[in-house]
């Protein structure tokens, strides 16, 4: 059997030559499955040289017709021999052959405008809305003080937070480990000697509740989508290059980021036991660090898919604290949740039901704080993606001194993030959103 | 029942060729428990069986099999109580004399010379029947010298011969490493079935992940000398070989963190 690539402006063409049969249905499974990683969601297939199908080959049909609609791509059959349109016509599969004169492709963007970066391209969707907030808890030295008390938060629709923290109820101090929770999900890897991240993603009125030893906690909308893609010379895109790429986009100081991604390797560290363990342990030197941090000199979790939240500022800002250099001038603190790869759907999409859908086959890799190693040579670099989806959300610092200890600002009336104690709060809002397009 | 508590051993202590090859385990295994044992090369695993064998006297700590002190015991005296089997097929065994010689010099170990050296009926019999469930049509080769025999035969027979008198501890370095694949499905068969059927004691190193997640009832992974995990219960039970693959990892990894590394995450990490 034969097989070959056309690439076309919005699709690619696959002709198929020979017999599709068990000996070559996985190879071509195979063919495709590669097409759609590598970001083709609309894929024609030329069978018209295809002289025979079985059973095989019409599986391997369905299984790529099936992974396209999941992604909301489209899949059809341009032309095919008397052989394969009989066979698909008996099968009851006819709809997969396209009528003559219509050709697939993508539907018309409705991108409000598009940008560019060194290494990405970049359509932008804009939805003027309410801004977010985001509050800072907890005291930012936590790994050489040990954790303080907590609070019990529930994470809502409109929740965005990471930090160091962990799922449930009683103890949570015992299992504080990365967390990060947005959109009505929330995932932490534990530090009890569980390797396995748990989460919890909302179900009705089932919502995540946990506690956050140290980090940031947000509520409200993101009203910039930027979905990119790397460039096809740079094949991929550092999170450096999108963080400085969101900030120019929102035209703000600082902002935060929730994405979903398709990574190319994720650069990051993880806690490996809770900070309210060992006090006495000078944790970060070395060798004890080995105990209390886990991380390798390399890439890790190369084609998967990611979930991300994080902030990014300009220097000065408020959040310093809680930031650390992840690029010339830029300040960030980024975490994230390495799931099995599946592709991300194209276009303008919601961030609810696409981060929710990243939880569905129940498998979260692992939760990391990501790093930019940036020792030369020998430096496992930063994280980089192929292509994803950026929700941003500018902060916009409104007061001189953005952080008041009110309480009541940093519970909304989603409820989410009620708890007692103390929040430092600042104010993360748009002030003009068609300003935010430059 | 084995009992170990702070043991050490240093090879070549004070020249630049030092080994701190064990350093300080501490171990009790129940009686009638199959445990596992795991661990990169060079990890200790070894040592730590030739130190419960007595290969060696080690420098601090203590060994106890069946309720004795064996700490000071010499190798032959322990073997009263400990069958072995090794990854060479070719030791443990006398390669020139016939297997029923072979058997009755290990069945004699740590017994009175007296008994001598005959082939009695009450051992051949059992013998000849034990051989027969081998299914390696080995029985009628009785007489044939050991080593005419092929490794997964020769390892297949010295595990009778290790778990023939119903040690109270049996200890297996890897003793299916050096077979082909079949042959080391065989030898593993046999091992869960000697070890379960008479419920030994027994400490097992392998390699492979796919036996330490389906035999046995504990897995210790070992790691620069020490014990560096103890899985039992429920949780040796669920886990799957990619989990311990992942433990091997994360050791990996807690290896690459050196100084420079620390030095980064202390700039970078909060
Ligand atoms: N007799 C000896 N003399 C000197 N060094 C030794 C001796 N036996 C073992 N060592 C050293 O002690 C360390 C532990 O070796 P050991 O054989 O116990 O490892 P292991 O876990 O069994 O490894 P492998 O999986 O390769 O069999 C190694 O560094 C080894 O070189
Ligand atoms: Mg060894």
């Amino acid at each position: 059997m034969e097989i070959t690539q056309i690439k076309s402006d919005q699709s690619l063409i696959i002709r198929l030559v020979g017999r599709l049969d068990a000996s070559w249905s996985e190879t071509v499974r195979n063919e495709f499955s590669a097409a759609v990683r590598s970001g083709e969601h609309h894929i024609t297939l030329e069978m018209a040289e295809v002289d025979y199908i079985s059973s095989a080959g019409l599986g391997t049909l369905l299984i790529l017709y099936k992974e396209l609609l999941a992604i909301k791509g489209d899949f059809g059959i341009s032309t095919a021999s008397p052989f394969v349109e009989s066979a698909l016509n008996l099968a009851g599969l006819s709809q997969f052959l396209i009528p003559t004169g219509e050709a697939t492709g993508a539907t018309k963007s409705d991108s409000n405008r598009s940008a560019r970066s060194p290494q990405a391209t970049y359509e932008v969707f804009t939805t003027p809305g309410p801004g977010l907030r985001l509050a800072m808890t907890g005291d930012p030295d936590i790994l050489h003080k040990g954790a303080g008390p907590t609070r019990n938060l529930t994470f809502g629709p409109t929740s965005f937070a990471f930090g160091i923290g962990a799922l449930g109820e009683d103890e949570c101090e015992e299992r504080f480990g990365e967390f990060l929770a947005v959109a009505g999900t929330a995932v932490f890897q534990p530090t009890d000697g569980a390797n396995r991240p748990d989460f919890v993603v909302r179900t009705g009125d089932f919502l995540p509740r946990g506690c956050l030893a140290v980090g940031l906690i947000g509520e409200g909308e993101f009203p910039l989508l930027a979905r990119f893609e790397a460039t096809a010379e740079s094949r991929t895109v550092g999170l450096s290059e999108l963080a400085t790429t969101a900030l120019e986009l929102s035209g703000a100081e600082s902002v935060a980021i929730t994405a979903i991604v398709e990574t190319a390797g994720l650069v990051g560290t993880a806690l490996r036991q809770s900070p309210a363990r060992n006090p006495k342990d000078a944790r970060l030197e070395f060798p004890q660090i080995r105990d209390w941090l886990a991380f390798s000199n390399e890439r890790v979790f190369r084609d998967a898919t990611a979930l991300l939240a994080g902030v990014v500022a300009r220097e000065g800002s408020s959040l310093q604290p809680l930031l650390r250099p992840i690029g010339p001038g830029l300040f960030g603190h980024f975490h994230a949740a390495a799931f099995p790869y599946r592709p991300v759907q194209k276009g303008r999409i919601a961030l609810e039901p696409s981060v929710t859908a990243l939880f569905e086959n129940n498998t979260v890799h692992a939760v990391l704080h990501l790093l930019n190693d940036d020792r030369g040579f020998t430096g496992a670099g930063e994280s980089e993606f192929l292509r994803g989806a950026l929700w941003i959300a500018p902060i916009e610092e409104s007061e001189p001194s953005p952080f008041t200890t009110s309480e009541a600002d940093a519970t909304s009336s989603h409820s989410a993030c009620n708890g007692s104690g103390e929040a430092r709060t600042a104010r993360l809002s748009i002030p003009n959103p068609k300003s935010a397009i430059v | 029942m084995l009992e170990i508590q702070s043991i050490r051993k240093t090879f070549n202590p004070g020249t630049v060729n030092e080994v701190r090859a064990l350093q300080g385990v501490d171990l009790v295994i129940e009686e009638g428990s199959f445990v596992i044992v795991l661990g990169m090369n060079g990890s200790g695993k070894s040592t730590l069986l030739n130190a419960v064998a007595g290969s060696f006297f080690v420098d601090a700590g203590q060994i106890r099999v069946a309720g004795k002190n064996v700490t000071k015991w010499p190798e032959h005296r322990r073997a009263k109580l400990i069958g072995r089997v090794f990854q060479n097929p070719f030791s443990g065994t006398a390669p020139s004399m016939s297997i029923a010689e072979n058997f009755a010099l290990a069945t004699h170990r740590g017994r009175p010379r007296g008994l001598g050296w005959a082939l009695s009926r009450g051992l051949m019999d059992p013998l000849r029947d034990r051989i027969a469930g081998l299914k390696m049509g080995l029985e009628n080769r009785l007489d044939n010298a050991i080593g005419s025999l092929s490794g997964g035969q020769r390892q297949a027979l010295t595990l009778l011969m290790a778990s023939w008198l119903k040690p109270d501890l049996l200890l297996l370095d890897e003793h299916t490493a050096a077979l082909d694949p079949k042959s080391a499905e065989q030898v593993i068969a046999l091992t869960n079935e000697v070890i379960t059927r008479d419920k030994l004691t027994t400490l097992m190193v392998t390699h492979s992940m796919p036996q330490a997640v389906s035999l046995g009832d504990r897995i210790i992974m070992m790691h620069g000398g020490k014990i560096l995990h103890d899985l039992q219960g429920p949780e040796k039970k669920r886990l799957r070989p990619e989990d311990l693959i992942e433990r091997f990892n994360a050791i990996r990894a807690r290896e690459q963190l050196d100084e420079s590394a620390a030095d980064m995450l202390r700039k970078n990490y909060i």
